[in-house]
C-alpha cells in the first residue's frame, strides 16, 4: 500500500486510492492465491474499461439509456459471478464499470481519461504487491498444498473405516455428520491450495494434468463412500456380511491401499501394492432373501466395486505423480462434458436484486436533492450488492459496527492525525501502520467483512492526494451515505423478492420436490424413443435443480429462526436437509438406471414410481403457505416389489444371481427405485418433527 | 396545538426536525414489529414488508406532527 501510494503520488496521477485498493483486496495468503486473484482482477478491469466506454458513447445524451445498459451489463456480471468459473473476474468487471461509468456520466469527454486511470491504477499496484510478495515474503503454497493431500486421504480412510464399522455391526467411534463434514472441508481445501499451486510450484506445475485427475478422483471417491454408506442404512445389522464372505478382505485391501497412497503423498515408499478383490455373493444367504432386500444388497456390492475402482486409480495416479511408478503413457487433461445452457433461477434473482438496488440508488440521487455522496451512492451501492448477494442470510445489522468502527477511526486518522503531517516520509509510516494493523487484527477469513470495510473507509475518508483537503463534512457525508445504503440493502431483503430465510427455504423447498417430480413422471419409460431437444433441456434443468438445490437449502437453514424450530431439537432442520440430500442423491442414481433399462423392465415399477410421485406431491404442497402440512409417506410408497414380468425374469436366473447380466439389470434398478423409497421414508419422518405451521407465517423479521 | 418546529443542535451540528422525526418513526415501528412478531400477530398481515414500511411512515408522521413539530 506505502509503495503503491508513493508511486501514484509521485507520478501525480488522480485518484492514487485507486492502487491501493488494488492491493488491498488482492492480498491473500499465498503467494499462488493471490497472483490468480490478481490475474482476475487485471482481466476484469480490462474488460470493465472497454464495456463502459462502450456504454459511455452509446448513451452520453440519454441517461435513462445509459441506466438501462449499465444495469443489465451487471446483472450479467452478478449472474456469472454466481457461477463455479473465474467469478473474481466478473465481480471486477461489474463494479468497475459501474465506478468508470458513474465517474464519468456527468462528463463524458472524460470517459476514456478516467477509464485509462482505472486500469493503470489498478495494474501498477497489482504489479507492486506482485513484486513484494514474491521478493520481500514470499510465501508459498507447496507445503500446505502436499499436506492437504495427506489430510485428504486420511479424511477418506476415516470415512471408510466408519462405513465398514456399519457395515460389520459394531459401534461406530465417531458420527458420521462429524467426519462427512471433516472431509468435506479437506476437500474443499485441498481444490483451493491446487488452484494456488498451479501457479507457485514449479512440481505441481508441471504435473497440472496428473493432479486435476487426482482431484477427480479424489471427489469420485468422496462421493461412491458417501453413497456406500448411505445405502448400509437401507440393508439389516450383518446381512451384507452373510451376502459376501469375503467383505474382511475387501476391508483390510481398501485401507491398505489408502495407507499406502498417504504414505506415497508423505514420499514414503508404499507398504503394499493393490491386490484384486472379487466380492463373490453366498448363493445360500441370499436365496433366503426377498427380491427386495436382494435389490439393497445388489446396489450396496456397485458402491464396494466402485470404491475398489477408485481407489485402485488413486494408488496408481498418486505412484505416478510421486515417482513410484514409471510413467507409460502422458495423462489427459480431463475435459468437462459439454452441458446445455440452464438458467439458474437463484442466480437470476441475485442479478435481479442487484439490478433493482442499481435504479433505487439512481433514481434517488436524481430525484431527491443534494443526496449524500451523489452518485457515489451508485458505485458502492453496485460494489456491496455484488459483493453481498450471494450470502445466504445476510444481515444488513452485521455491517453496522465493521462501518461505524471503520468510519470513527478513519475520520481520527483524518482530522486529527494527517493534519500534523507536512511530507509522504512522515505520512509512509503511517499508511505502513495503519494498513499493518487493519490486516493483522482481521486476519481470519471470518473477520473479512472487518478488513475489507476498514481498509476500504481508510482509503476512502483519508482520500491521499497531491493536494490535500481536509473537510469535516466529507466524513458525515459518507456516514449519511452509508445510512441510505443500509435502507436499500435491507430494502433488497423484502424486494422484489423476499430473502427472509424462512421463505428462501421454502420457496426451494418447494422447487426440489417439483422437480423431483418432473423427473420421476417425464423420462419416457422407453428408453427406444429418444425425447426431443426441448424435453431433455427441461429435463436437465430439472435434474440439476434437484442435484444442486439440498447445498443451497443447507446454507439457508442455518439462519432459520430459531423460533420456528422444535425447542428441543435445534437439529431438526439441518437433520432434514441431510435426508434430502440422501433423496437428491438416490434420485439422481434412479434417474441414471432408467436412461439404459429396457421398457420391459421399467413398466413393472411404474405403479410404485407413481406412488412415489404423488408422495412427493404431498411434500411440495407441505411446503406451500396455503395448503395443509402432510409429510406422512404412504407404506404404499416403501413396500415395492418387482411385478409379474421381472419375478419371473429373477426366477430363471441361475448362478450368482446377482451376477447375472439380467438379474443384476433388475436389482440394480428394484435397489434405485427402493433407495428413493427409503429416502422419502426418512425424510417424511423428519419433516413431521417440523413445525410447519410457525415455519409458513409470515413474518417481519 | 402542535409544537413549533426547531432544529436540533449536537455539538453545534444542526440537525433538521424531520430527520430526528423519522429517527423515532423507524425506531417505534421496529419495536412495534418486533413485539406484533413475537406475540405471533404477524400471520393476521399478508405482506408483513409492506406493513412495516407503513408503519414507518405512519408514526413518522405522528411524532412530526405532534412531538417533534417538523
Amino acid at each position: 500500500m506505502t509503495l503503491a501510494y508513493a508511486i501514484a503520488l509521485a507520478m501525480d496521477w488522480d485518484r492514487p486510492y485507486w492502487a491501493a485498493f488494488a492491493v488491498a483486496f488482492v492480498s491473500l495468503t499465498t503467494v499462488g492465491q493471490s497472483v490468480n486473484k490478481a490475474v482476475l482482477r487485471i482481466t476484469g478491469t480490462v474488460m470493465a474499461m472497454a464495456v463502459s466506454l462502450l456504454i459511455i458513447s452509446l448513451s452520453a445524451q440519454d441517461r435513462w439509456l445509459f441506466i438501462v445498459l449499465l444495469s443489465l451489463f451487471t446483472s450479467l456480471c452478478v449472474y456469472m459471478l454466481g457461477g463455479q468459473r473465474a467469478g473474481y473476474f466478473w465481480q471486477v468487471g461489474g463494479f468497475v464499470t459501474a465506478i468508470i461509468c458513474i465517474d464519468s456520466g456527468p462528463d463524458p469527454t472524460s470517459a476514456f481519461d478516467t477509464a485509462i486511470m482505472r486500469g493503470l491504477e489498478t495494474s501498477m499496484g497489482i504489479l507492486v504487491y506482485t513484486l513484494v510478495a514474491l521478493f520481500l515474503w514470499p510465501n508459498s503454497s507447496r507445503d500446505a498444498f502436499f499436506a492437504s493431500t495427506v489430510t485428504l486421504i486420511k479424511s477418506q480412510a476415516d470415512v471408510f473405516t466408519h462405513c465398514v464399522q456399519l457395515a460389520l455391526g459394531q459401534p461406530p467411534t465417531t458420527t458420521s455428520d462429524k467426519l462427512e463434514a471433516a472431509e468435506l472441508q479437506a476437500q474443499s481445501s485441498f481444490d483451493q491450495l491446487l488452484q494456488s499451486a498451479e501457479t507457485d510450484t514449479s512440481q505441481v506445475m508441471k504435473e497440472q494434468a496428473g493432479w486435476r485427475q487426482f482431484q477427480t478422483q479424489s471427489t469420485a471417491l468422496n462421493a461412491a463412500l458417501q453413497h456406500w454408506r448411505d445405502s448400509l442404512g437401507d440393508i439389516p445389522r450383518l446381512q451384507l456380511a452373510q451376502a459376501f464372505p469375503d467383505l474382511e478382505k475387501f476391508t483390510v485391501e481398501i485401507s491398505s491401499r489408502l495407507a499406502a497412497i498417504a504414505d506415497m503423498q508423505s514420499q514414503q515408499s508404499p507398504r503394499s501394492q493393490p491386490d484384486a478383490v472379487a466380492l463373490p455373493a453366498d448363493l445360500k444367504a441370499l436365496e433366503s432373501l426377498s427380491h427386495y432386500d436382494r435389490a439393497g444388497l445388489a446396489v450396496a456390492r456397485t458402491h464396494m466395486r466402485s470404491i475398489d475402482k477408485l481407489t485402485r486409480d488413486l494408488f496408481t495416479t498418486v505412484a505416478r505423480l510421486r515417482g513410484f511408478a514409471e510413467r507409460t503413457d502422458e495423462i489427459e487433461a480431463i475435459r468437462t462434458p459439454r452441458q446445455f445452457a440452464l438458467p439458474d433461477r437463484d442466480r437470476l434473482i441475485a442479478a435481479g436484486r442487484v439490478a433493482v438496488m442499481q435504479w433505487a440508488a439512481f433514481l434517488a440521487v436524481i430525484y431527491i436533492g443534494d443526496f449524500p455522496g451523489g452518485f457515489g451512492v451508485v458505485t458502492i451501492a453496485t460494489s456491496l450488492g455484488m459483493a453481498l448477494v450471494y450470502v445466504p442470510g445476510f444481515k444488513v445489522s452485521s455491517l453496522f459496527a465493521p462501518v461505524a468502527y471503520s468510519i470513527s477511526f478513519a475520520g481520527f486518522v483524518y482530522l486529527l492525525v494527517m493534519p500534523q503531517l507536512s511530507s509522504y516520509l512522515q505520512l509512509a509510516p503511517l499508511i505502513f501502520g495503519v494498513t499493518f494493523a487493519i490486516c493483522y487484527l482481521f486476519y481470519e477469513p471470518q473477520k473479512m467483512l472487518g478488513r475489507a470495510m476498514g481498509l476500504s473507509l481508510f482509503v476512502m475518508i483519508c482520500a491521499i492526494s497531491n493536494d490535500q483537503s481536509y473537510s469535516f463534512i466529507s466524513i458525515t457525508t459518507t456516514a449519511m451515505m452509508f445510512v441510505a445504503l443500509f435502507v436499500l440493502l435491507a430494502s433488497s431483503i423484502h424486494f422484489p423478492f423476499s430473502m427472509r430465510p424462512e421463505d428462501v427455504f421454502l420457496r426451494m423447498l418447494r422447487r426440489f420436490f417439483h422437480s423431483a417430480q418432473t423427473i420421476l413422471d417425464t423420462v419416457a419409460d422407453d428408453p427406444e424413443r429418444q425425447p426431443k431437444a426441448p424435453q431433455r433441456w427441461l429435463y436437465a434443468f430439472h435434474a440439476r435443480e434437484v442435484a444442486t438445490l439440498p447445498q443451497k437449502i443447507a446454507a439457508w437453514t442455518a439462519h432459520l429462526n430459531p423460533l420456528n424450530l422444535p425447542p428441543d431439537k435445534p437439529q431438526q432442520a439441518q437433520m432434514l436437509t441431510t435426508s434430502l440430500n440422501l433423496l437428491s442423491v438416490r434420485l439422481a442414481q434412479l434417474s441414471e438406471l432408467r436412461a439404459s433399462a429396457p421398457e420391459s423392465v421399467q413398466v413393472d415399477l411404474r405403479d410404485w414410481r407413481m406412488q412415489m410421485s404423488a408422495t412427493l406431491n404431498r411434500f411440495e404442497k407441505a411446503a406451500q403457505r396455503t395448503k395443509p402440512a402432510d409429510n406422512s409417506t404412504d407404506p404404499a410408497t416403501i413396500t415395492g416389489e418387482p411385478g409379474r414380468q421381472l419375478k419371473a425374469k429373477l426366477a430363471g436366473t441361475q448362478g450368482d444371481i446377482l451376477n447375472s447380466s439380467e438379474a443384476q439389470e433388475v436389482y440394480q434398478l428394484l435397489g434405485a427405485h427402493r433407495g428413493v423409497a427409503e429416502a422419502l421414508t426418512a425424510y417424511g419422518e423428519q419433516a413431521q418433527q417440523i413445525n410447519w405451521q410457525a415455519l409458513r407465517e409470515p413474518r417481519f423479521a | 396545538m402542535t409544537p413549533i418546529p426547531h432544529e436540533f443542535a449536537i455539538s453545534g451540528v444542526y440537525l433538521p426536525p424531520m430527520l430526528i422525526a423519522a429517527l423515532l418513526g423507524i425506531a417505534v415501528a421496529l419495536a412495534t414489529t418486533r413485539w406484533l412478531d413475537r406475540k405471533r400477530l404477524s400471520r393476521h398481515f399478508f405482506y408483513p414488508p409492506l406493513v412495516s414500511l407503513s408503519f414507518m411512515i405512519i408514526y413518522t408522521v405522528l411524532i412530526s406532527t405532534f412531538v417533534v413539530g417538523a
